[in-house]
């Protein structure tokens, strides 16, 4: 898949959850292009080209959807959406953000750092897959993203 | 010199006998002490040196033969302004006015001797309780320090919980429903009633863990006092838990309640959690009624939410309010064991009290005031 066809980055370090969160997508025929990074340190790579990704950078990308996790190893989704907006190529990205948590104490401040909106995965899978679907057919077909 | 305070602030009579002393041993006989009305041992010294002065003077003598003695004085002296009580004069029973001078400053040097005990013992006293105080109010930062480092980490914990307990709950729900609808539609009654026992419990597992998070939460949160219209705000309630609930057979009744001064979320989580309680287990009666309302009693407005369902024993009546107890089996009435504890911690925050009254089979009655 060409960089410039990702349509979703899917941003979760827990496989379970990540599959779940795919294959609601799947259901609704929008994870053609998707592409799953496993951690922050991977979705910086990818999104500003380095390690692994050198060949590209944040030009070549024009996602409509990163779906952000916010609890991750080594780089967390805090440190991502902070890079990712406060960037000038990258912040008309929308992000939503993935919580465990309507506690979480985070998601204020995601809103100030500028995430688009936020979802809390929750226990049910009738709920998860719903709030997943839902989000997932409002930002792919009735969201004009930015050009 | 009674007064022990007074040999630090050196007495001037002490620099006038000195200064006698001098001029007597320089052949200067002229001059005389001035004598204090306090008639203590500096005085009897200055009567003394005013008399040998006087003497000295009227013989025309020089000071050689007291030369020695007037000496060993005035070392004396010395040592006693520079509080050094130790050393006392010979006294050499010539019966002369040295020796009674010598006299005066001996008893002079016990009493200023004691007296610097005494003094000493007072200071090492003093430094002790300064000591003790310093230990225990580092002993008191310290706690406070110990105290704030485990309120934080019951933050970090509380955090912990809310996201990684939450995760594998989501896994074995979804999984299992995966399975159950896509790929063991076909098991017989035995394997989707197992199915269904895995979900229902990772379900309630998440209940409760959202339950905790809330109980924490009221610990934590500062309240925000306003004036609270108690009526639309039970209304309100109502109106919320009837969306949410598939049926509602209750008769419920809102009756008009005074205003109260309180935190309006945490009031609407007291009421929410007493009205569907009240609602729940009255939901097997019949006839199930439901009354919110206030009276007066012992001069205090008390709210009150009363029903006439299952009631509970009050036998039972000490674990009413706690975390995790339950009058009520789970396959009788659902339920975490959390909501009263919750409410009673939130009333207690709002210096209120909250009691109840039940009977089994015929209702209960929550009461609280603010």
């Amino acid at each position: 898949m060409a960089n410039n066809a990702v349509e979703i980055i899917l941003v979760e370090d827990n496989p379970d959850d990540a599959a779940l969160v795919i294959r609601a997508l799947k259901k609704n025929n929008l994870a053609n292009n998707l592409i799953h990074l496993k951690d922050g340190v991977e979705a910086l790579d990818f999104i500003f080209g380095m390690g692994n990704y050198i060949d590209q950078g944040p030009n070549d990308l024009n996602p409509k959807l990163i779906l952000l996790d916010l609890k991750m190893p080594r780089i967390n989704g805090i440190e991502v959406l902070t890079k990712v907006k406060s960037d000038p190529r990258t912040k008309i990205f929308p992000v939503v953000i993935l919580t465990s948590s309507a506690e979480d104490p985070d998601i204020e401040r995601c809103y100030e750092l500028g995430a688009n909106s936020y979802i809390v995965k929750p226990v049910e899978f009738e709920n998860f897959h719903k709030a997943v679907s839902d989000l997932g057919l409002y930002w792919m077909l009735h969201n004009h993203p930015p050009v | 010199m009674k007064e022990a305070g007074n040999i630090y602030s050196t007495d001037e009579r002490i620099e006038q006998i000195y200064s006698l002393l001098i001029k007597y041993t320089q052949g200067d006989f002229i001059e005389r002490g001035e004598i204090s009305e306090k008639g203590d041992e500096l005085d009897a010294i200055i009567v003394g040196l005013n008399i040998l002065g006087e003497e000295l003077q009227s013989s025309g003598r020089i000071l050689s033969q007291f030369e020695t003695r007037v000496n060993a004085t005035m070392n004396i002296l010395l040592s006693y302004t520079l509080m050094d009580f130790s050393e006392k004069l010979e006294i050499t029973g010539a019966g002369d006015e040295m020796d009674a001078i010598a006299v005066g400053l001996n008893t002079l040097a016990e009493e200023l001797g004691a007296a610097k005990e005494k003094e000493k013992e007072s200071i090492e006293k003093l430094e002790k309780k300064t000591n003790e105080v310093l230990r225990l109010n580092a002993a008191l930062e310290e706690n406070i320090h110990k105290l704030e480092v485990a309120n934080k980490e019951l933050e970090a914990f509380t955090y912990s919980v809310s996201h990684d307990l939450r995760a594998p709950l989501r896994a074995i729900h979804s999984y299992t429903k995966i399975l159950s609808d896509e790929y063991l539609s076909g098991a017989d009654a035995d394997g989707k009633n197992m199915m269904n026992s895995v979900m229902r419990n990772a379900k309630k597992m998440g209940q409760l863990i959202d339950d905790l998070l809330a109980f924490s939460k009221v610990g934590k949160k500062e309240l925000q006092l306003s004036n609270v219209d108690m009526t639309k705000l039970a209304e309100n309630v109502l109106e919320d838990l009837k969306a949410s609930m598939s049926s509602c057979k209750a008769n419920v009744k809102v009756l008009s309640l005074p205003q109260a001064n309180a935190d309006y979320n945490l009031m609407g989580n007291v009421l929410g959690n007493l009205i569907s309680n009240a609602i729940k287990y009255s939901s097997a009666k019949e006839n199930s009624e439901v009354e919110i309302g206030c009276k007066e009693m012992e001069g205090k407005q008390v709210y009150y939410v009363k029903d006439n369902g299952a009631g509970f024993d009050m036998k039972y009546y000490d674990k009413l309010f706690g975390v995790f107890q339950r009058l009520h089996g789970a396959d009788e009435f659902e339920g975490t064991g959390v909501g009263l504890a919750l409410v009673k911690r939130i009333v207690t925050r709002h210096g209120g009290k909250i009691w109840a009254e039940g009977k089994l089979d015929e209702g209960a009655t929550f009461y609280f005031s603010l």
